[in-house]
């Protein structure tokens, strides 16, 4: 029976449809239980064939082949072919509801010349009480074909169907693979990004800015946010921050919710979570901040040290593997990334720790001149630091100051704590420490920029100075800047040779030698400095607690 | 004419090709492939697109030759270009200016960042001829 009102489906790839058509082939759609759909300029023949009792009935009888093959060839009834084009093969059965098949199956009806003649036809045009006569005048009769030429047509419509078929999903299938490699480009790209910039030459809050925002506009999420917990405390000035991209929500207690989370569900805490429908979770803030949510901890050395957490997809979709994919290799670079910031934190520990165990073994070789090194770096970087000079190079100053007596270990023991007046042999050795310190430091990486620093403090603004008679500005910056502090530290203490001097007399003392021993401008600077700080500190150097112990302690 | 803009994609690897047009026909463009500098020409010749995004390394002509022949054999009917190259590739503005290509995006890149651009362009484009 032919169904009204329904078109022909387009169970087909269009292409193939339209070479039926151009190969001047009727194709039909069959809907099971014997209905079918016919395209509207069928001949009125096929029409009465189609709808006859005799038709439907045998396509009944034979709908198990029709569904249970791709392709077949049948004798609906004599002299009627049909050649079906079952796209779901054997998956097709009839759908519980509508009682039609899942998917119409397309076929192609061929007549066989026979049927022009045949008693069945007679039966057909009585049954829609018609004559035969008017059947045949408006049916082309170039649209039959002998038994050999059904056969041979059903065979090229095999062909031709799994040929299409097969390059229709071919085409599909090379859809879906480059749309799958369009998401590997965006997270390589985004990889790429993120790793040119994880440099330790910026502040580590800056990169973690900035990954979250790539990643926010990628992944196409409103929010993010990037909780770091106080686990380590290696990542001092990142402990406790939150790093947002987006408009997040502020109150949101990430570590608490994860936890209830991976509580309700059993699962381990360091488990990532994909929430697809927040109020189902049965945690009532929850569905306040998302519908869509997901949750990542950072996890270093099996501590978690960050939670990442966003949500919901700016076009309201579902946040998916290919999203979860991209934050799983965002999250595993900033952990790397976090894990680094902790490694340079020890690095530098290490590195400033063994510096004050090498200064204050220098200093103590003298008794009069403990935490000396200590104060003259602190002096010289406050010094720095009021000439204006950036963050890093003040950095530079301070160690430089720490290190400016290393050469002091070449100069033996009882020359440097003798007390009253050298003998010039004496003073030649003292004059050597500068020179001695600039080799031992010479060789050590990343130190090359402090030299200046150890091998000028002595140098004198008019050129009357040691080891180089060097005048003026052609005295490196650091060594002016510590010959300064050094000055400033050995008048202010007491010495083998000589009691200390008062406060207000050191700093006239500076200023009245200001451009013929110091640099005018650096002293100016100098005596309007705090001292608070370094009074402080010569208290706690007559009380035996070095820098180093100090901020251990803290 | 239909109204959808024209986009002629010029690489000589066919998964950038696939990857640039994929994105681009999902967002209402049509896209035409060339496989090397030479093809890309005469396609551009023939279809006259509103955007040419090219590789720069490829056999025969090179993207470079490619939009440079272009806006010599074009006049001024110029067409833009966004030129894709392999990192570290450095092309001087010079170059780059002289034969309309408006951006450079350096390999691994981003398809998203790719359409994105090629908006920008193509709506500045309209822009302009709206105003005109």
């Amino acid at each position: 029976m032919i169904r009204n009102g329904l078109p022909l489906s387009n169970t087909l790839p269009k292409q193939l449809f339209d070479r039926l058509n151009n190969l001047n082939l009727s194709t039909i759609s069959l809907h099971g239980g014997g209905e079918l759909s016919v395209p509207n300029d069928s001949s009125m023949l096929e029409r009465t064939i189609f709808n006859s009792k005799l038709f439907t009935n045998s396509i009944i009888r034979y709908e198990n082949e029709i569904t249970q093959n791709s392709s077949s060839l049948i004798e609906v009834i004599e002299g009627v072919w049909l050649v079906t084009m079952n796209q779901l093969g054997s998956k097709n059965k009839y759908n519980e509801n509508t009682q039609d098949f899942r998917s119409p199956i397309t076929a192609v009806v061929l007549l066989n010349r026979s049927i022009l003649s045949s008693a069945v036809l007679i039966q057909i045009a009585a049954e829609a009480e018609t004559g035969i006569g008017q059947l045949l005048s408006t049916f082309d009769i170039s649209r039959t074909y002998d038994a050999e030429e059904v056969k041979r047509f059903s065979s090229m419509l095999h062909w031709i169907v799994t040929d299409t078929l097969n390059i229709d999903n071919n085409y599909q299938e090379l859809q879906s693979m480059g749309s799958q490699l369009g998401e590997t480009y965006e997270e390589l790209s985004l990889l790429y990004k993120l790793t040119t910039s994880m440099t330790m030459d910026k502040p580590p809050l800056n990169f973690l800015e900035e990954a979250l925002d790539e990643l926010q506009v990628v992944v196409g999420v409103k929010w993010f946010s990037l909780k770091l917990t106080d686990e380590d405390h290696r990542l001092v000035d990142l402990c406790g921050k939150t790093i947002n991209a987006g408009p997040a929500p502020l109150e949101i207690d990430v570590h608490k919710l994860l936890n209830s989370i991976t509580r309700s569900k059993s699962l381990d805490s360091s488990s990532s979570v994909i929430i697809d429908d927040t109020s189902s979770y049965g945690i009532d803030e929850l569905k306040d901040y998302a519908h869509h949510m997901l949750f990542i901890p950072l996890v270093c050395d099996g501590k978690c040290v960050a939670v990442l957490c966003g949500g919901d997809k700016q076009d309201g979709g579902a946040i998916n593997s290919v999203d979860f994919k991209l934050c799983n290799a965002l999250t595993n670079s900033i952990t790397i990334f976090l894990e680094n910031v902790m490694l340079y934190a020890d690095m530098q520990a290490m590195f400033m720790g063994t510096l004050h165990s090498l200064t204050s073994s220098i200093d103590a070789k003298d008794s009069y001149t403990r935490g000396h090194s200590e104060r003259v770096a602190m002096m010289a970087k406050k010094l720095a630091e009021g000439a204006g000079l950036d963050e890093q190079t003040i950095e530079r100053v301070y160690i430089s100051g720490l290190v400016h007596d290393v050469g002091k270990i070449g100069v033996p023991e009882i020359v440097l704590s003798k007390p009253g007046k050298l003998t010039d042999e004496e003073y030649e050795m003292i004059k050597k420490h500068p020179e001695i310190g600039a080799q031992i430091i010479e060789d050590i990486p990343r130190m090359q920029d402090l030299i200046p620093g150890v091998l000028c403090h002595h140098e004198r603004f008019d050129g009357r100075g040691y080891p180089n008679n060097l005048i003026g500005k052609d005295i490196p910056l650091f060594g002016r800047l510590i010959g300064l502090a050094d000055a400033f530290d050995a008048m202010s203490s007491t010495r083998s040779y000589r009691q200390k001097l008062d406060h207000t007399h050191v700093l006239n003392e500076i200023k009245k030698c200001a451009g013929t021993q110091f640099d005018p401008e650096l002293a100016e600077i100098f005596v309007n400095l705090d001292f608070k700080e370094y009074f402080d500190m010569i208290v706690d150097h007559r009380d035996g607690i070095s820098e180093n112990k100090k901020s251990k302690a803290a | 004419m239909s109204d959808k803009k024209l986009i002629l994609v010029v690489d000589d690897e066919s998964h950038i090709l696939h990857v640039v047009c994929l994105k681009l026909k999902n967002a209402g463009y049509e896209t035409i492939t060339a496989s090397d500098g030479e093809e890309g020409y005469n396609l551009a010749m023939e279809h006259r697109p509103d955007l040419i995004i090219t590789d720069y390394q490829m056999p025969f002509m090179s993207g470079l030759e490619m939009c440079g022949k272009l806006c010599s054999d074009l006049g001024d009917e110029k067409i833009p270009a966004i030129m894709l190259t392999a990192r570290g590739f450095s092309l001087s503005d010079d170059d780059i200016a002289r034969v309309n290509i408006l951006e450079v995006m350096s390999k691994p890149f981003s398809p998203r960042e790719v359409l994105s651009l090629t908006k920008n362009i193509l709506d500045a484009d309209e822009n302009t001829k709206e105003a005109a």
